[in-house]
């Protein structure tokens, strides 16, 4: 007699063969109590197994709306659709320089929005210096302490000194001309069959919500109350405006997550408030400068509490954390944002 | 396509956490990596988005052991890092034992070959045969194959860590 193999017993039990292979097993077991046997043992070895994969579950794992995903989404067809998918698939130094292209405006929309805000809380001293005050103290500044914090990693603006040069020789530089005449991005496509999902913006566009904002990195949509805890209480919020979306994205072991925080103001404009590390939230803010052409404009950076991370020599590293907002708004107004900006 | 996305979301979401949870040792990170899973596939709107969500899950979980190692990380995915998923309402002595339980069935299941784990981790993720010879490479046939020998041998050496863990505390 011809014994069922072992493995095809864990396939039985796993409910992977045929109806007509199950019909022959089960008239084999009922014959045979070798067979029988070994299928109680692996059943039990089988619950064994879930029992103790069971153990290494999380808990408190939250699922988010699908509909913010689902913007996220969007935001990935319009970049493969769309202008970014040029500088996505350009040369290093192209990106590098599209990058320093909006570092330059970020720099220039600092500068240009100086003397017009009172300092508030805000760093004290010009954008080019609250940046250096910033990089100087995460042990990466050194030969260009001014910029190796707040810039993208590759420091763009070594191989594109002009731009921030230009906003040191000029005060009065204005980055308006690329923000008037810079076409508008395009906006999602849907697939043909899907319509875009309904969300709580209720005076834009989902779609353009998500797009006019392309954050590089993971993102992930949180409840109010675990972004609180993940960043210990520190996030950003804009007194007076409706939250429509709180995003994290995590950094590392010992940090805690960026953290950002999508308003919206009466008219439908979506401004959003960001709290993280220096160095991470000046990548990002560039970057997503560049990629909207510089239409997204950045208020002046906000120090916040620092973390204190484990560095290899074994010595706590400081952390320097700021807050920004950012928005298609210009520079005051942006610089008069962070005053109704409460961080807990 | 959106609907059959959105039921896929909502049924298999927990599942993705956890696969990717038990290859990356972080549950934040896994849920980071899981949102990510869903938000491509919403891009890309895969012909088979159950089996797509899963390759993809594996392929972020291998990207994300290269950069932990790259980072240094790996004394912290070897050691056990028991506060985080402890429930927050269990009694310290259950937590104690929990998080040793923990530990053991992550070292036994570091034991095995990654074949065996990968194989073993998308069985458990609910993936049928058929999906999982399709993301592993391996023929349908050899699925029952591999599962048998992952699931003895991670029963075998998470008894054998047991019974040395008895033995050290009845000599202590």
């Amino acid at each position: 007699m011809r014994h069922i193999p072992e493995e095809e017993l864990h396939a039985y039990l796993d409910q992977a063969l045929s109806r007509s292979q199950c019909v022959e097993i089960e008239c084999h077991l009922a014959d045979c109590i070798r067979c029988r046997h070994g299928r109680d043992q692996i059943a039990a070895l089988r619950d064994r197994t879930t029992a103790l994969l069971g153990e290494l579950s999380t808990v408190g794992s939250q699922r988010p709306a699908f509909a913010a995903l689902m913007i996220q989404a969007n935001t990935r067809r319009v970049e493969l659709q769309g202008p970014a998918t040029r500088s996505r698939h350009a040369s290093p130094w192209a990106r590098r320089g599209a990058q320093a292209a909006g570092v330059a405006l970020l720099l220039a929309a600092g500068w240009s929005a100086r003397g017009l805000v009172p300092a508030g809380p805000a760093l004290a001293g010009t954008p080019l210096q609250q940046l250096a005050s910033a990089a100087e103290f995460t042990g990466f500044g050194t030969g260009a302490p001014l910029l190796g914090s707040f810039l993208p990693r590759g420091n763009a603006a070594n191989r594109s000194p002009a731009a921030p040069t230009q906003t040191q020789a000029d005060p009065n530089w204005q980055p308006d001309p690329i923000e008037r005449t810079a076409p508008r991005r395009a906006l999602v496509t849907e697939a043909p069959g899907v319509t875009t999902m309904a969300l709580t913006v209720s005076t834009l566009d989902a779609s353009d919500y998500s797009a006019e904002f392309p954050a590089s990195g993971v993102w992930r949509s949180v409840p109010w109350a675990e972004a609180a805890a993940l960043t210990g209480d520190a996030v950003p919020r804009i007194h007076g405006l409706p939250v429509l979306e709180i995003q994290v994205q995590w950094i590392g072991p010992d940090e805690r997550p960026l953290v950002m925080v999508a308003h919206q103001d009466p008219s439908g404009r979506i401004i959003r408030s960001i709290e993280g590390p220096a160095d991470r939230l000046g990548e990002i803010l560039a970057d997503v400068i560049a990629r909207t052409d510089g239409a997204v404009h950045t208020s002046q950076p906000v120090r916040t509490t620092p973390d204190y991370v484990n560095s290899t020599s074994g010595a706590p590293r400081r952390s320097i954390r700021v807050a920004a907002i950012a928005g298609r708004l210009d520079v005051a107004t942006l610089d008069e944002l962070t005053k109704s900006l409460t961080i807990r | 396509m959106k609907d059959e996305l959105e039921r896929l979301y909502q049924t298999t979401y927990a599942s993705v956490v956890r696969f990717l949870y038990r290859k990356v040792w972080d549950a934040d990170r896994a849920e980071d990596l899981a949102q990510e899973v869903f938000i491509r596939a919403m891009a890309h709107r895969p012909e088979k988005p159950r089996a797509w969500v899963f390759a993809v899950a594996a392929n972020l979980a291998r990207d994300e052991a290269r950069s932990a190692i790259r980072r240094r990380r790996h004394l912290t995915l070897l050691t056990n890092e028991p506060a985080m998923l402890s429930a927050p309402e269990m009694p310290a002595d259950e937590a104690v034992e929990h998080d040793e339980r923990m530990g053991q069935v992550r070292e036994a299941l570091s034991v095995l070959s990654d074949r065996d784990r990968e194989v073993l981790l998308l069985w458990d993720a609910g993936m049928s045969y058929p999906e999982i010879a399709e993301q592993s490479g391996l023929a349908v046939g050899a699925v029952g194959t591999t599962l048998a020998r992952a699931r003895k041998r991670l029963i075998e050496t998470y008894d054998r860590q047991e019974a040395g863990r008895k033995q050290h505390a009845a000599h202590s």
